[in-house]
């Protein structure tokens, strides 16, 4: 057998050199000593059994883990096997002792490009166009013009206010796909139905990097579009974010405030369903419909991973999202868990546009089966898996008759509201 | 200044708090002892079997259970709750709840008449994990103590609805009570032990361990699928289909070491009773074959390690060494799909079990935090009990609060049992003024009469109903007429429960109206109830060995009850054979024999002086004896202390210092035992100082303890090792050479290299784990790394051993500083020295979790060996007449329930000459030694039962076949001169010590002259009760 050798370790790589260009902030999202990130594992190789491209491909995270921390890092990132990891975090999820495979992956990524001249584009879904369109907004002197046509007549949008809606990359998507096209004035209806003030809408809304962050380990651009995002939102006098996309939501809640570490203080983020869920708590709006199905329709809940296992184990969303479908029974439709839910959830296949292929599809297959078992439709909450859910649909009959929707679309017609009564009601309130 | 009040609350019904309960006790103490369920017994109870001699778990712990149900100093408080405390060490006020039973406690006779006839609603009973049922009236367990029942007022008609009251109208001791109501009170004690134990998670845990399939149970629900009392009657069946599983899965670490279950430490216990359960299984039940899929494997415990290969060499159980993704199970089959990686090939494999067991893990139990707030003590990070301090884990926060057990952190039950000790002493020690104040002696009035054996027998019989437990089923009026005509028996009556107190008054009667000298009675079993009868003729001045009893419930009606007519006929034998024994029944005396109240303590290492300080404290002289030059012992060669990272020679020091300064005790360095003679209570020993000039010593002792301890092996010609090689060398010698030389050559040292179970755990030679090398060896290197943090540490092990609640977190910490390789038993590491580099050497190691080779320099490599016994131990052994174990450490007298005894009374053994073991292990280990050898100490004098054998010396021989065989060292051969008329021979002529004597008969049997005979078992007494039941048989119509 092949005898391998443990040589002394580098004590400093280059690109830990190179990060004193881009300054602290760097330092706050990437660590360039995989080692110090993995050390605590203890071999139990719990992830490699759970660990989803595991089931159609070599993979094994217990593995690559142990050969680093051997002092075979360089073996490891060379190769480019990292490259196929999905950034699910389904290990993360069973890892007894916590390690966020996703997160060393990222950091490994910046270190391949940076080091050993990989070129994320080889990994890159649809020639990379859409990371690209990131990653030209990252640039100091790109500023986005974003059409503003479909912005419904009946909602009237402003330019500065205290909520903002941040619609992301969908618009950029529709010369190839126009299912999601339906998302952003439906999301702007649903808002409407409870505010009074105007919604801002910016017309020189910069994407939020998450794709560069995961899917390429591109820091030094994801940063830049973070400060020209806060820029913006500073300048619009926004205090609360909200957002229809789980990557989104995961980007502002959790990765900017690693960088600026007053964001979160700045800037309150909710993702649509809090809003509707808090909503409907506090009594602002009602589910209710007058055109209840005659026979039960069933349906389920994909949960994307940036929804449950990228967010801290206290998260709620997983629940309230629950806990309004279940309620939704009474306007006749049934909510089913598919055998692979919440923080066990099984993965679109694909993140951040990287790795569309047959592998990737086999596991997307996979889902809409345990989704067609489920119900009949598939509620879920991630542009970029409805994209690519539907895709599939296209070359499987089998599959093809699931509808695929976003928790908005899905909910707009379910939600009554008397905005008089609404409006009565806060004024009773601020009487009192 | 409050006054110290002489008893003690203990909180907690199980083995910890039993076991302290009984020291105590022993020790001079009254108890309240609290248990909040109905039985005393815990989780023990609970058991089928318990590792690793596969005891029956009950069966040990029943005989303890009701000891503590006879103690007349133990107020057993069972179904009731600790509700308040106040007041500090030396003297508390605790508030204590009773919760209604709705059962007249004094009048139940657990008869179980009531449950029989219970509506049948049937609730999960907890006892049998929920596997099981119940009715609204029940005791928890056949078993329980006390024996009383108690109605379940949630699910009670009659208490719900108002309806029914079947149980009153059948009651025929009148002790149902539905008006019951709580009841608060105070008691004042001067100290409290918490003993309150664990829980096992089920339910708690994530989705990921499939708990809520059917066919998937936790280890504590399997002990009672086990269990041959148990819901399935110890038939090994699945709960979905009750089928017989063919593939059992044992999932370890199903929880425990895992941050994401909020359970970050080792459980401890799992490893080894899943082997048992394993074990067991496949003893049990033919068809079934058993796989563990393991993690490391920490077999915490003597020949603990070994015991687990044997589940794999000798049971054929597989072990897989992965942990599992997850568990799915087949909706069709109920079967469960496993789902793991194995790690020889890297395959995903899937594994298709029929029932699963998960080790989930052991967390502190419901209401700790309540406990905690209302006694006002800390809880520690993983909500245990917190220790005082690292090496006194048995002292809570605050002082007087004492913990016990389980509820401290996870242990085993030698450990808890051995610490239960502990805690006696240290209380023994906090309210030594108030020994025996509160304790209760019984008077007794009248005087015994005098009964010779030429007087004619008159003997009384009392034949029980108990209720309709023996009468529903014989005959008992016609048993009565049938005993009433044999010759001799005075008096025979029946009557519905023969133990309640109105029924002694009776006894006593008879005795005296009919001028009685026999008494029986034939009713239940004399493990519960034969010392109250005793107790009930002595008061009547009847010589307690002239009182007989008959089992006619457990042996005849329990077992016959479908054959009425055949249990009348064996009661009526039964009886008839206890009356002849009777007519030959002989009082019999019980002497007393003063003990010396001074002990003896052989080796000065932590466990020596621990143990002698605690005995001094308690105001008993002690000889501690050293054989080098100073005290310490194997402390003296650490560096630093683990976990604590304490200096180790100024911890030392410190102790030292109090032994030296102790007025109790005396210390005699450089010193050897060359000779002990005598028994519990009177020991002679003598002492020779090692210098020759000195003159022997001769000292003497009422108790013994032996704290020899362990010596670390040095491998030589194993990896490169030899004496004084500055580049190999064991943890210890390292940490001297720290100690000694400083850390300046430690500043040419690039990469370290430590090789963890260096001759141990081989299939041959040592192949025990020695369970704190593992410890050392992390504590070293973090030695290292604080020293130099630009060192490179690789770790070479097998399975880290750290099972104690502090230990995993250490060794996860650890992780961050090292390189770890596993490597196993059948690729050894190779170790070279470098050609190119000067002074280094070339490792060579077969990585099993990469399956590759590796090779790697070092400059530095660290071995860790395992303990041995120390030297010369043999010899000691032999002076003391204790054994040794098969690898050389001292054998105890049971290494579950007396890890600190040797079957001699009067010798008691802890620390590392019982096993290898840490600091805090040894300390706990020394003060519970000390607790077991004060109990004698105190008491000034020692009874010996009358139940003991004796010895002809006409027509003993002198072969000294006894004495061989005797278990307990009661037998002696003592030479005597005989002069005939021409001519003076030394004969030797078997004596018995009555105070080691238990009366067991083994000598009676082995004796070839008839020599030796067993007083109250003698051979007449057998011989007659045989020809009775053969002889006197009359004929079946």
């Amino acid at each position: 057998m092949e005898v391998r050798k443990i040589t002394e370790s580098k004590k400093v790589s280059k690109s830990e050199r190179k990060s004193s260009q881009k300054g602290e902030l760097l330092k706050n999202i990437y660590s360039s000593n995989l080692r110090d990130l993995l050390n605590i594992c203890y071999q139990c190789a719990r992830c490699s059994g759970v660990c989803q491209i595991s089931k159609v491909q070599y993979f094994r995270p217990s593995r690559i883990i142990q050969k680093i921390l051997e002092g075979f890092e360089e073996e490891i990132l060379k190769s480019g096997i990292l490259w196929d990891c999905l950034m699910c975090n389904q290990c993360l999820a069973h890892c007894p002792e916590n390690i966020n495979f996703a997160d060393i992956v990222r950091n490994a990524k910046y270190i391949m490009r940076n080091e050993y001249q990989h070129s994320s584009g080889d990994y890159i879904a649809h020639k990379g166009v859409y990371t690209s369109i990131a990653e030209l907004m990252s640039k100091l002197e790109v500023k986005p013009k974003r059409d503003m046509s479909w912005i419904p007549k009946e909602c009237e949008v402003s330019d500065s206010g205290e909520i903002l809606y941040h619609i992301g990359c969908i618009p950029f998507y529709n010369f190839e796909f126009e299912e999601l096209n339906n998302i952003p004035p439906t999301t702007l209806r649903l808002l409407y139905k409870v505010e009074e003030q105007p919604i801002v809408v910016l017309e020189n809304e910069y994407c939020c990097g998450h794709d560069l962050y995961w899917g390429e380990g591109k820091m030094e651009e994801f940063i830049s579009l973070a400060q020209k995002n806060i820029h913006n939102f500073e300048k619009a006098g926004i205090s609360k974010i909200i957002t229809t996309c789980a990557e989104g939501y995961r980007t502002f809640k959790i990765d900017y405030p690693k960088i600026f570490e007053d964001f979160n203080a700045k800037f309150e983020v909710q993702h649509i369903i809090e809003y509707i869920y808090e909503n409907w708590k506090a009594g602002n709006l009602e589910f209710e419909t007058d055109d209840v199905p005659k026979e039960q329709i069933s349906f389920t809940f994909h949960d994307p991973c940036r929804l449950s296992r990228f967010l801290p184990k206290s998260n709620t969303i997983m629940m309230k999202a629950r806990e309004m479908f279940l309620y939704l029974k009474k306007m006749g439709y049934h909510f089913n868990e598919m055998e692979h839910n919440k923080e066990n959830s099984l993965c679109c296949g694909v993140s951040s546009w990287m790795n569309c292929n047959e592998r990737s599809k086999a596991l997307r297959y996979k889902r809409l089966k345990e989704a067609k078992d489920a119900g009949d439709i598939m509620v879920t909450t991630c542009p970029k898996c409805i994209l690519h859910f539907n895709c599939l649909q296209n070359d499987y009959e089998e599959i093809a008759s699931i509808k695929i929707q976003d928790f908005t679309e899905f909910l707009i017609k379910l939600i009554k509201i008397d905005k008089n009564q609404n409006t009565n009601g806060k004024l009773k309130a601020e009487v009192k | 200044m409050t006054e110290v009040v002489g008893s003690v609350l203990v909180v907690g019904g199980g083995i910890a708090g039993i076991q302290t309960s009984l020291d105590l006790t022993e020790l001079g103490f009254k108890v309240y002892l609290v248990e909040r369920t109905p039985s005393i017994g815990g989780r023990m109870a609970q058991l089928d079997k318990t590792f690793p001699t596969n005891d029956c778990s009950l069966c040990i712990l029943a005989p303890k259970m009701v000891e503590v149900f006879r103690n007349p100093n133990i107020e057993l408080l069972t179904y009731h709750e600790v509700i308040g405390l106040s007041g500090k060490a030396g003297n508390f006020e605790v508030t204590l709840l009773k919760k209604p039973r709705y059962i007249d406690e004094t009048k139940c006779k657990g008869c179980g008449d009531c449950a029989a006839k219970c509506p049948k609603i049937e609730v999960p009973n907890i006892f049998d994990m929920n596997l099981g049922k119940r009715k609204s009236i029940y005791i928890p367990f056949p078993q329980a103590v006390p024996p009383i029942y108690l109605i379940d007022p949630e699910l009670c008609l009659k208490l719900t609805k108002g309806v029914c009251g079947v149980c009153e109208k059948v009651c025929k001791a009148e002790a149902i009570d539905y008006e019951q109501k709580p009841i608060e009170f105070k008691i004042k004690v001067g100290a409290v032990v918490l003993a309150t134990g664990f829980d096992m998670y089920g339910e708690e845990l994530s989705p990921r361990w499939g708990y809520r399939f059917e066919n998937v149970v936790n280890a504590l629900e399997y002990e009672r699928i086990l269990c041959a009392s148990g819901p399935f009657g110890g038939h090994v069946l699945r709960p979905s289909d009750h089928e017989e599983p063919k593939k059992i899965a044992f999932i370890q670490c199903a929880g425990s070491r895992d941050l994401t279950e909020g359970v970050p430490y080792c459980s401890s216990v799992c490893c080894m009773y899943t082997a048992k359960e394993a074990i067991i299984t496949q003893e049990h039940s033919e068809n079934s074959n058993c796989y563990v899929f393991r993690h490391d494997i920490r077999a915490y415990g003597k020949n603990f390690y070994e015991f687990t290969q044997r589940a794999q060499d000798e049971y054929g159980v597989v072990y897989f060494q992965t942990k599992v993704s997850q568990i799915k199970e087949d909706p069709d089959t109920k079967d469960l799909l496993i789902y793991y990686e194995d790690l020889t090939t890297g395959q995903l494999n899937s594994f298709r079990a029929n029932l699963v067991v998960l080790a989930t893990p052991l967390v502190p139990p419901e209401g700790t935090k309540e406990i905690a707030n209302k006694m006002g003590i800390e809880l520690d990070e993983y909500n245990f009990f917190k220790e005082q301090s690292y090496f006194s884990k048995s002292n809570s926060s605050k002082d007087g609060i004492f913990l016990s057990g389980f509820c401290q952190g996870p242990k085993d039950i030698p450990e808890t049992v051995a610490e239960a000790s502990g805690v006696a002493s240290q209380i023994a020690t906090l309210l030594a003024s108030k020994r025996y104040s509160e304790i209760k002696e019984k008077e007794i009035e009248t005087p015994e009469k005098e009964v010779k054996i030429a007087d004619d027998p008159r003997i009384g019989v009392l034949i029980c109903h108990c209720g309709i437990n023996i009468g529903n089923y014989v005959d008992v009026p016609q048993v009565t007429e049938y005993i009433k005509q044999l010759p001799n028996v005075i008096h025979c009556e029946d009557n519905m429960y023969s133990c309640s107190s109105d029924s002694q008054e009776r006894i006593k009667e008879l005795i005296k109206e009919k001028d009685l000298n026999r008494f029986i009675v034939a009713s239940c079993t004399p493990r519960t109830h034969e010392s109250l009868f005793q107790e009930t003729c002595v008061e009547a001045g009847l010589n307690k060995y002239l009182f007989e009893m008959v089992n006619i419930r457990d042996q005849c009606s329990w077992v016959h009850m479908k054959e009425k007519e055949a249990a009348t006929q064996k009661a009526n034998d039964l009886i008839r054979m206890a009356v002849s024994k009777a007519r030959l029944l002989k009082p019999q005396s019980e002497d007393s024999l003063k003990v010396e109240p001074s002990a003896l303590i052989i080796g000065g290492g932590i466990s020596g002086i621990t143990a002698a300080l605690n005995i001094a404290d308690q105001g008993f002289k002690v000889y501690l004896i050293e054989k080098e030059e100073k005290l310490g012992g194997l402390v003296n060669e650490l560096y630093q202390l683990f976990p604590t990272e304490e200096n180790a020679e100024k911890y030392i020091k410190e102790q030292i210092k109090k032994v030296e300064s102790h007025k109790n005790i005396n210390i005699h360095l450089k010193s050897n035992i060359t000779d002990i003679r005598g028994y519990i209570g009177n020991y002679d020993v003598s002492i020779k100082p090692s210098e020759s000039k000195k003159n022997e010593i001769k000292v003497k002792v009422g108790a013994i303890i032996v704290a020899t301890g362990a010596q670390e092996l040095k491998p030589i010609e194993n990896y490169q090792y030899e004496p004084d090689n500055p580049h190999i060398m064991t943890q210890l010698e390292f940490e001297q050479k720290i100690s000694e030389q400083g850390t300046d050559w430690l500043n040419d040292i690039k990469r370290v290299t430590t090789i963890l179970c260096v001759n141990a755990r081989q299939k041959e030679g040592i192949t025990y784990c020695s369970n704190v090398c593992c410890s050392v060896a992390m504590k070293n290197l973090k030695i290292l790394k604080n020293l130099n943090p630009d060192l490179e540490i690789v770790v070479l092990y097998r399975d880290l051993q750290m099972a104690k609640k502090e230990f995993e977190d250490y060794y996860r910490k650890r992780r961050e500083e090292a390189m770890f390789l596993r490597y196993d038993l059948d690729n050894l590491p190779e170790i070279v020295p470098s050609k190119n580099k000067k002074n280094g050497y070339q490792v060579k190691v077969f990585d099993t979790n990469l399956q590759e080779n590796l090779e790697f320099t070092t400059d530095l490599i660290l071995l860790a060996t395992p303990m041995i016994p120390a030297d010369n131990v043999k010899n000691l052994a032999k002076m003391l007449k204790v054994p040794l174990d098969g690898t050389g450490f001292f054998l105890e007298a049971h290494v579950k329930l007396r890890p600190l005894d040797f079957a001699t009374d009067g010798i008691f053994l802890c620390g590392c000459a019982q096993w290898p073991k840490n600091i805090q292990d040894s300390i706990a280990q020394a003060n519970g030694a000390a607790g077991r050898a004060s109990r004698f100490l105190g008491a000034g004098e020692i009874t010996t039962s009358g139940l003991v054998s004796e010895v002809s010396e006409e027509v003993c021989i002198g072969c000294g076949k006894c004495e061989e065989v005797c278990p307990y060292n009661a037998i002696e051969l003592l030479e005597t001169i005989k002069s005939f008329e021409d001519i003076e021979i030394v004969i030797k002529k078997s004596h018995v010590h009555s105070a080691l004597c238990k009366g067991c008969g083994t000598c009676a049997a082995s004796c070839p002259t008839g020599a030796i005979s067993v007083k109250h078992y003698d051979f007449d007494q057998i011989n007659i009760m045989i020809d009775s039941y053969l002889i006197e048989k009359p004929q079946m119509e």
